[in-house]
């Protein structure tokens, strides 16, 4: 009998740990569009063939991306289905699968009322349970990914419209928020600011004073944004550019005065990590994509290096046992990996045959990148010798060099092909095997015991 | 001698603004691959340079027009390569691009720092002359309107220039093996009216970064 007791108790125990889940935080880092030869090209980028980034941790699952209608989605339903565990259309964020994207006007939502639900976001689960949360993004913070956390809308391009619902006491907030985000930092000033004043907000509200009026502490500039002490604010609040922040190599090279996705990172974790009851940090790196679609791979190495700095920054300053870091993407690209390169051959450079060293050719006698593209802009009439420099953009490792595509088309496309997951810390153990999107919902929210 | 000639048809083209004109641009190249098979393609793009105002748009023929053909994606904006591409030079010489989408009502800016993803290489001589007086130059002056240049490879570039209109009436270009030829004929026209870029001004206006997804 008490025998039977003590594993009733210990059950009992066991029951409660998992209720609470394993891990007080949670941070979900989203590479857009970083497919996985994104991934390695970026290892042989940064750290060559034996080396390792960051972001490869020891847990790996791979994920399936297509949407309710697409076999290739786009950012907005497969971000959803990791925020929400619900599959929806291309364009939708954060509804039910039944809605139908409808385009907006001038950045203002079109969607008819009766158009879908809003379904519930693991943002919104973690307010209720009195956690803090933030999103950051290099992208537009009302972009697709950053708004499936804490919006919902039948078409993401309505940007003026969901940047209302993450304004608390401000009409058309999304009051299941609570107190509100904890966390906005990014690009897109733009959408939260009148076209009076030089925005693109067609009803005249200035939402950046709304949410200075609110507490939030805000940034509009990477020196204000380091200067402030995370210690005395619990709501912070950043727009770095009108629309979305330049890229990483252009953040560098012309020292502009906007944050690195690491120091956002960073300083998102110290507003955070003060709330007893733990938070839940989305960051993204959204420009990879953009990158991803001019064909520009050295803009999207140096982009997802940045990224792989970002979680290297954030590895280095939480407590895993208490921590769960998931790392993943939202789809692929067309992006792929040309012929039998030389082993330790630059990346973004013309292919050199492993046996000899010499240039690899096409049957025409002409070299070739080793990185290049299935569809894209870049498909030349008549494919014309490659010059390994940078003295010009028609040199391969000139920053401007736009890699040549199979298909022309005029913006490359994303690829349906799987992503991988990679996570490390508290609840970890759950992440492997093939998964549906939706289904990285069900655990991030079982391992946070949200 | 020579050379003094050619610095001071350079400098007078930097000097001295261009006229005002209107062209229609024929392209037209072949290739042939070592298999054999020449492949030939052929489009037209109408021109307009006023002032400091340079544009540029595809012509699609009718028929390809109403058989459609265009990109099915989600894309969130148009197809770039078929709108209209106006290139302005400000009086700080700084660029602006934009692209007038005529069919949607909308006016799509790209900031310099996605030129290069649109395809512009931020040169204006390129764009206003089309083929810049620098590279003119740097070509053997064989009569008063033609110019050539052989590269020691073999490959070869031919001009025929109008001085009046500070333009090419035709470039033509090739290699050695003759496997690879192309021409671009230059037919100026009246100024249309009204300009292309007239009445744009009541477009909504987007950032070319409001296209990506």
């Amino acid at each position: 009998m008490k025998k039977s007791l003590i594993t009733l108790a210990l059950l009992a125990a066991a029951s409660s740990a998992h209720a609470a889940g394993e891990a007080k935080n949670v941070i979900f880092f989203l590479g857009d569009g970083m497919g996985p030869t994104t991934v390695t090209a970026t290892r042989l980028y940064k750290v060559g063939e034996a080396g390792k980034l960051a972001m490869e941790l020891e847990r790996v699952a791979r994920i399936k991306t297509f949407s309710a209608d697409a076999q290739t989605t786009d950012s907005a339903p497969s971000m959803a289905a990791y925020m929400t565990g619900v599959k929806m259309n291309n364009e939708v964020i954060s509804m039910s699968a039944d809605t139908q994207a409808q385009s907006p006007k001038s950045g203002d939502s079109q969607c008819a009322p009766n158009n879908g639900k809003p379904v519930e976001t693991l943002f919104e689960l973690a307010k209720a349970k009195g956690k803090a949360v933030g999103a950051v993004s290099t992208a537009s913070i009302t972009h697709a990914t950053p708004a499936a956390t804490y919006a919902h809308i039948c078409h993401r391009d309505a940007e003026n419209s969901i940047a209302i619902q993450a304004v608390p006491g401000g009409a058309g907030y999304n009051a299941k928020l609570g107190s509100g985000v904890d966390v906005l930092l990014g690009g897109g000033a733009a959408f939260w600011t009148p076209k009076a004043n030089g925005g693109r907000r067609n009803d005249g509200r200035d939402l950046i004073a709304e949410m200075k009026a609110q507490g939030y502490t805000w940034a509009g500039k990477g020196t204000e944004l380091a200067a402030l002490d995370a210690k005395a604010s619990d709501k912070l609040f950043g727009l770095f550019t009108p629309t979305h922040m330049d890229y990483e190599l252009d953040r560098v090279k012309k020292s502009l005065d906007q944050p690195s996705l690491a120091e956002m990172t960073v300083k998102a974790i110290e507003v955070l990590e003060k709330k007893a009851e733990g938070y839940v940090l989305m960051v993204e790196a959204g420009r990879i994509d953009h990158a991803l679609h001019g064909t520009n791979a050295k803009r999207v190495l140096e982009d997802t290096v940045a990224f792989d700095a970002a979680i290297a920054a954030a590895l280095a300053k939480v407590d895993l046992k208490n921590t769960l870091i998931v790392v993943t993407a939202d789809h692929d690209h067309t992006l792929t990996m040309n012929g039998y390169g030389k082993k330790g051959s630059p990346i973004l450079g013309t292919t050199k045959n492993y046996d000899d060293g010499r240039e690899a050719t096409d049957v025409n006698g002409v070299n070739y990148t080793t990185l290049v593209f299935g569809n894209g802009p870049n498909r030349p009439d008549v494919r014309l010798p490659l010059v390994e420099g940078d003295a010009d953009k028609s040199q391969v490792l000139h920053d401007d060099y736009r890699q040549e595509t199979g298909v022309r088309l005029s913006s490359e496309t994303h690829g349906g092909g799987d992503v991988m997951l990679m996570a490390t810390g508290a609840g970890a153990s759950r992440f492997k095997g093939t998964l549906d999107n939706t289904e990285v919902f069900g655990l991030l929210k079982a391992a946070s015991g949200l | 001698m020579k050379f003094l000639g050619f610095t001071l048809a350079l400098l007078s083209a930097n000097v001295l603004a261009a006229p005002d004109l209107a062209a229609t641009l024929h392209y037209h190249s072949q290739t042939t691959g070592s298999d054999g098979v020449s492949v030939q393609r052929e489009y037209r793009e109408r021109f307009v340079r006023q002032g400091d105002m340079v544009w540029r748009q595809r012509l699609v023929p009718e028929p390809v027009e109403a058989s459609g053909g265009r990109e099915p994606t989600h894309d969130h904006g148009p197809d770039l390569n078929r709108l209209g591409r106006w290139l302005e030079r400000q009086q700080d010489g700084a660029l602006r691009l934009r692209f007038i989408d005529t069919e949607h009502q909308q006016l799509i800016e790209a900031q310099p720092g996605d030129w290069s993803a649109v395809g512009f290489d931020g040169r204006w001589p390129e764009s206003y002359y089309l083929l810049p007086p620098t590279v003119l130059a740097q070509l053997d002056r064989i009569d008063d309107t033609t110019y050539q240049r052989r590269h020691p490879n073999g490959d070869w570039l031919k001009v025929t220039w109008s001085d009046t209109l500070q333009m090419p009436l035709q470039i033509e270009s090739g290699n050695a093996s003759g496997r690879y030829r192309a021409t671009i004929r230059i037919v100026p026209e009246a100024l249309p009216e009204p300009l292309p870029w007239a009445g744009v001004a009541r477009f909504e206006q987007k950032d070319y970064t409001d296209l990506l997804d």
